[in-house]
């Protein structure tokens, strides 16, 4: 059994763009889209006059009708655009980031029934790695479409070799592996280099914590991509002023020894406790918490706990949480138009499509790419393409996250913390301190620290 | 002192756990002499059954019990013996350890197709998490419950094998069928109440155990793992023993957690090495068991010796078929086709040592990932010499592994295996690169590491298609060396040991010298094979390494034959190709989920493996060669017009097909025909029966009958 490799898999996917470079990968709040997604449809009138007119959030025109034609590159005609979006859907965690090609088959139909990129139609390929066939999926796309657009694979290591070899571009919706954080002709909407990080959750609980500055303990689940994290995780908690009092790796399938994990934590006396895993696992670690009598002032979490099933554990959970996001929440969809567009994009072109945080990730990669494929005009060529999209600033895919830089080697300053109680998640202004003129989001220039990538 | 004291309590716990895991697999062995490596798996199903009716359909506690623990778990067992286990009563021990295992493929499939992973499954603790102080440390009613059940369960078990008429009828069914048969028992019932109590206490430990480990499927299926290690202090049949060796685990992982430094980098993770390490000490102290007297071999079983002419044809077809498809297919196809070849490799190397040898071996896969780490160390352009670099490493590890286990064989064999790959898998691949005196070791250095394929001198590689042929080529050389093993006297000399190993020593064979060979060449194919498949992935994680990748290959090379390089090329084509399949056809994915495993739990009827089977349907055509020439010019000429492009690769595809049913189909009418023939021309007692008589017929009746000749 391909099991415990999944469960690596799904580890490393749910980790390694959280933890290592900036935080806004998985989560799918699946339990909280379907209040806010049907309460808020009908009130929301503007949003959807906007998207009937071929806009999104504050994203006017994104496609519309036009007389650009050649063929221009390799999946480019006259009529349309061939572009693939990579997943994992079919491997053996079924449906793995699902999301993001239900995302792109909801885009591409809107989009299209708007006149598409000045007149080509988009034709979405399904380009599955099944979590192991990453090579296999790439070769394929190869030699069909244009670019790779709004996706992602968890074993993205080869992203190097194949897709530069043949000269496909790729508007990235996550990259995981250092390798292929690296590679050429490749934009990611919300940059995630190896070497800067943005450390919000650990400005966050200096402020609100400064006593547990000198008690601070991080957990990880035993796979070695996430001690690499968690490695890079320590450096900035460090760079921060806070000393390491506890570290400890756990069994990724089977752990036994929660009830002692509580145990030496308390004896410790660990006040900030970072933890690099999979959300079922902090559960029983909340349950042996509870036995032992005792909580950490706050447990520090990236993204990928952002997740309706954690969301479904929630009542178990008793202590405070941080979770460090850039993106809008969905639960408030209704104050924010994007986040309302994307729910209501998502109902009309793809009902049974699967909500969720990285399908947001995905749209934005897409509203990147139809914004600079439309800026290239006729002259739709991979170089162009890559140049617009890398030369965007300010890009908020039309306000459904944080500003950011997509052609910069920097992260985004910019983040927000999420917290958890038995109600579901909720925005927690007071931890992220927002910044003047930044909406939800603190977006100091100190938040970006250094890491050894 | 206070924290040894609280460590103890925690430590205690958890022994419940693994007591509670290893109880039923005791019970099962004892009683059947099957051990289970299913029996996590049906933990899990009774956990997650337990799950649907009290917390998703909200039934009361007693309620919800009564009908998992003595309804549903209790069915189940039925159906396993009735349907699977019956059949394996005089099945070797191999076919028992992969139809086992292959169950534990099938219910994981079915556990994940009911109860989708992607779902919550929120569990919630007995007495609703109340907890009391012991020494210190909370302890939660429901822990506390766990080592009471534990304690009670172990008991009622001792109780039922040795107060009881029935525990009397199971343990004299186990020593020896035939005399209980003899007494007036009737082992078949035993067998059905042991499965049925089995999983009944399986369920049980699953439901207790969920909530402290949430309600995971992977989980659930490997706890057994620790399990296993309490199990053998008892040898897999005691049961207060059992509970000592779940104790002294649980002690350790406690004692590990609270002392051992986690600053260290290396020993951070030793903790999960604990239950492998332990497996393996219980079974070097082991006192030395006997020699089997009794084969190994099923009386159906046969192991071919292939002539030289039908290995060369065969080894040339392989090539062929290989060539005409990377004409055919397109690059990211020949990708995944050349994935087939590199676990075909992997599982070829069992065809000496279980084929042959009769020694079961799960750290296959081990060896492939240390071929896979040398291969990057010493081939970073991909040059065939690193692969001798590769068998000779490999070979010696093979070898070293061997050494403490050649006294074992069968269950204690492949547990031995077992414990090595798991050591392997969770902490050696796992650790940072470390300097051992001169040397500086690397495995895979917390990542992944990048192997080429291979690059032949003066042979164009690269592209994926010449890989893929390349890789036929050596598939074909090695199968080309399994055969001439099995017709070299080391081969007759192996089959000899897989006989009777007894009877070997008496004559006196060296059996040791003999299991120290075949694992060394086995690892050593097992290592060339990995370097090869790694190539064919390009970067591999350790992970694919991992004992449990091991448990696939050795059940689908089998399900395939083990007997021959065929059942090997089985195993490929199955673990390899199915994906391609699903591909295209996007309804298999759920089959896929089921199907290795249905198609081990079948395996206790045919020995010889499904190749065999097929390959009798061609048989047919030696008796009728026109038609043979007629089926190899029909695949020549389809392949040369798919080469040409006339017809499409799916044109290929089912024609081929077409050919593959029509031409053997209609050699048997014939042969069927001409045998009737034959038959009615040569035989008396068909004279007149469907055709009116002629005066030949009557000519020799008389003659027959020694009758005057009679006018008709």
């Amino acid at each position: 059994m391909k099991h415990t490799r999944v469960c690596s898999a799904l580890l490393a996917l749910l980790l390694l763009t959280a933890a290592c470079g900036r935080s806004d990968d998985t989560a799918s709040p699946g339990t909280t889209n379907g209040d806010g997604g049907t309460s808020t449809t009908e009130g929301d009138t503007d949003g959807a006059t906007l998207l009937a007119n071929g806009g999104f959030g504050d994203l006017a025109s994104v496609c519309q009708d036009g007389d650009a034609s050649g063929a221009t590159a390799n999946g480019v005609t006259d009529t349309e655009i061939r572009l693939g979006t990579v997943t994992d859907k079919g491997g053996l965690v079924a449906g793995l980031n699902e999301e993001m090609y239900d995302t792109a088959v909801a885009f591409t139909k809107w989009c299209n029934d708007h006149g598409g990129i000045l007149g080509r139609k988009l034709v979405v390929d399904d380009a599955d790695a099944k979590l192991f066939e990453y090579e296999a999926a790439i070769t394929t796309a190869c030699e069909r479409d244009f670019a790779l657009v709004g996706g992602g694979a968890v074993f993205d290591e080869d992203l190097n070799g194949v897709r530069v070899g043949c000269g496909m571009p790729n508007i990235a919706g996550y990259v995981v592996s250092q390798e292929g954080r690296t590679a050429d002709l490749q934009v990611q909407p919300l940059p995630n280099p190896v070497d800067r990080t943005t450390a919000g959750r650990y400005l966050a609980a200096k402020a609100a914590f400064p006593d547990g500055l000198a008690h601070y303990g991080i957990m990880n689940a035993n796979i070695p991509s996430v001690v690499l994290v968690r490695d890079q995780l320590v450096d900035v908690a460090e760079a921060n002023g806070f000393v390491v009092d506890y570290k400890v790796e756990y069994a990724p399938s089977g752990e036994t020894g929660w009830d002692n994990f509580a145990k030496e934590i308390k004896d410790k006396g660990i006040k900030i406790l970072e933890f690099v895993g999979q959300p079922t696992d902090l559960k029983l670690l909340n349950q042996a918490f509870k036995t032992a009598g005792y909580y950490p002032d706050v447990v520090l979490l990236s993204t990928n706990f952002y997740d309706s099933i954690y969301a479904a554990e929630a009542k178990t959970i008793t202590g405070n949480l941080f979770i460090q996001s850039a993106f809008y929440p969905l639960e408030n969809a209704a104050d924010n138009k994007a986040t309302q567009d994307y729910l209501d994009l998502m109902e009309q072109y793809n009902p049974s499509g699967k909500i969720a945080l990285l399908g947001t990730q995905g749209l934005s990669s897409w509203l990147l790419f139809a914004r600079a494929a439309t800026a290239c005009g006729s002259d739709l060529t991979a170089e162009c393409l890559l140049e617009e999209a890398a030369s965007t600033t300010e890009w908020t895919a039309g306000g459904l996250h944080a500003p950011q830089t997509p052609g910069n080697t920097d992260p985004s300053p910019c983040f927000l913390i999420l917290g958890l109680d038995a109600s579901g998640f909720f925005y927690n202004e007071e931890a992220t301190a927002p910044t003047a003129g930044d909406g939800l989001y603190n977006c100091s220039a100190e938040n970006v620290a250094d890491v050894s990538g | 002192m206070a924290e040894l004291l609280s460590l103890t309590v925690l430590g205690l716990c958890t022994a419940s756990i693994f007591a509670l895991a290893a109880s039923g697999l005791v019970l099962t062995y004892t009683t059947t002499g099957i051990f289970n490596f299913a029996h996590g798996a049906i933990g899990m199903l009774g956990a997650f059954a337990y799950w649907q009716v009290h917390d998703d359909w909200g039934w009361s506690t007693p309620v919800s019990l009564v009908v998992v623990l003595l309804v549903l778990a209790p069915l189940l067992g039925l159906a396993i013996e009735r349907g699977i286990m019956r059949h394996l009563t005089d099945a070797p021990e191999t076919v028992r350890i992969v139809v086992t295992i292959s169950l534990l493929v099938a219910l994981l499939g079915v556990g994940l197709w009911l109860w989708p992973a992607d779902e919550p499954h929120p569990t919630s603790l007995l007495f609703e998490g109340k907890s009391f102080t012991l020494f210190d440390v909370g302890v939660t009613y429901h822990r506390a419950s766990g080592v009471v059940v534990a304690v009670a369960v172990a008991l009622g078990l001792r109780l039922l094998l040795f107060r009881t008429r029935a525990g009397l009828d199971m343990r004299a069914s186990v020593d020896s069928r035939p005399l209980a048969l003899l007494h007036g028992a009737r082992p078949d019932h035993s067998a059905a109440l042991a499965w049925a109590i089995g999983c009944s206490t399986a369920a049980l430990a699953g439901i207790l155990i969920a909530p402290a480990l949430s309600l995971n499927h992977i989980s659930l299926t490997l706890l057994i793992v620790s399990a296993y290690a309490a199990a053998m202090f008892g040898r897999l049949r005691s049961l207060p023993m059992m509970f000592v060796g779940a104790m002294v685990l649980g002690l350790a992982d406690s004692y590990a957690i609270g002392y051992i430094p986690t600053s260290n980098q290396y020993f951070s993770s030793f903790r999960f090495a604990i239950p492998a390490v332990l497996l393996f000490v219980v079974l070097l102290a082991m006192p030395n068991p006997q020699l089997p007297t009794r084969s190994s071999y099923a009386s159906r079983e046969d192991i071919p010796r292939a002539s030289w002419a039908a290995s060369l044809v065969t080894a040339c077809a392989i090539i062929g078929v290989t060539v005409v498809l990377a004409n055919v297919l397109g690059e990211a196809d020949a990708l995944r086709a050349s994935k087939i070849f590199g676990l075909a490799l992997i599982a070829l190397s069992l065809v000496p040592l279980t084929g042959f040898g009769g020694q079961v071996s799960l750290c296959q896969m081990s060896f492939a990932g240390i071929g896979a780490v040398v291969m990057t160390h010493h081939g970073q352009a991909g040059q065939p010499l690193a692969l001798l670099y590769v068998a000779a490493f490999c070979g010696v590890i093979g070898a070293l592994v061997a050494l403490p286990a050649l006294r074992l064989s069968g269950i204690y064999l492949a547990l031995s295996t077992a414990a090595f790959a798991l050591f392997l898998d969770v902490w050696v691949f796992k650790l940072p690169a470390f300097d051992l005196g001169p040397w500086e070791i690397k495995f895979f250095n917390l990542g992944i590491i990048a192997v080429k394929p291979l690059d032949i001198p003066g042979v164009d590689t690269s592209t994926r298609a010449s890989q893929l042929v390349v890789l036929s080529v050596v598939f074909a050389l090695f199968y080309l060396l399994v055969v001439a093993v099995r017709r070299s006297s080391f081969g007759e000399r192996l089959l000899a040991l897989k006989d009777s190993p007894a009877a070997c020593a008496t004559l006196g064979l060296d059996v040791t010298r003999l299991k120290f060979a075949v694992f060394g060449l086995s690892a050593a194919m097992a290592g060339v094979g990995g370097a090869l498949y790694a190539g064919t992935q390009g970067s591999v994680s350790p992970d694919r390494f991992a004992l449990f990748e091991s448990l696939p290959i050795l059940l689908l090379s089998v399900v395939g034959g083990i007997g021959t390089a065929a059942g090997a090329l089985f195993a490929g084509l199955i673990l390899g190709g199915i994906p391609i399949a699903i591909g295209i056809w996007p309804f298999l994915a759920n089959l896929n989920r089921l199907l290795p495993g249905t198609m081990g739990v079948a395996l206790g009827r045919n020995p010889n493996g499904a190749v065999r089977d097929i390959a009798s349907r061609f048989r047919i055509l030696l008796e009728a060669p026109g038609l043979l020439v007629g089926l190899v010019a029909t695949l020549v000429v389809v392949s040369a017009l798919a080469i040409a492009g006339t017809i499409t690769g799916w044109g290929l595809l089912y024609l081929s097909a077409l050919a593959m049913v029509v031409w053997p189909q209609t050699a048997e009418i014939l042969v069927a025909r001409r045998i009737r023939t034959d038959v009615q021309a040569s035989t008396l007692e068909w004279a007149g029966v469907d055709v009116p008589f002629t005066e030949d017929d009557l000519l020799r009746v008389n003659a027959a009958l020694r009758l005057e000749t009679v006018s008709p």
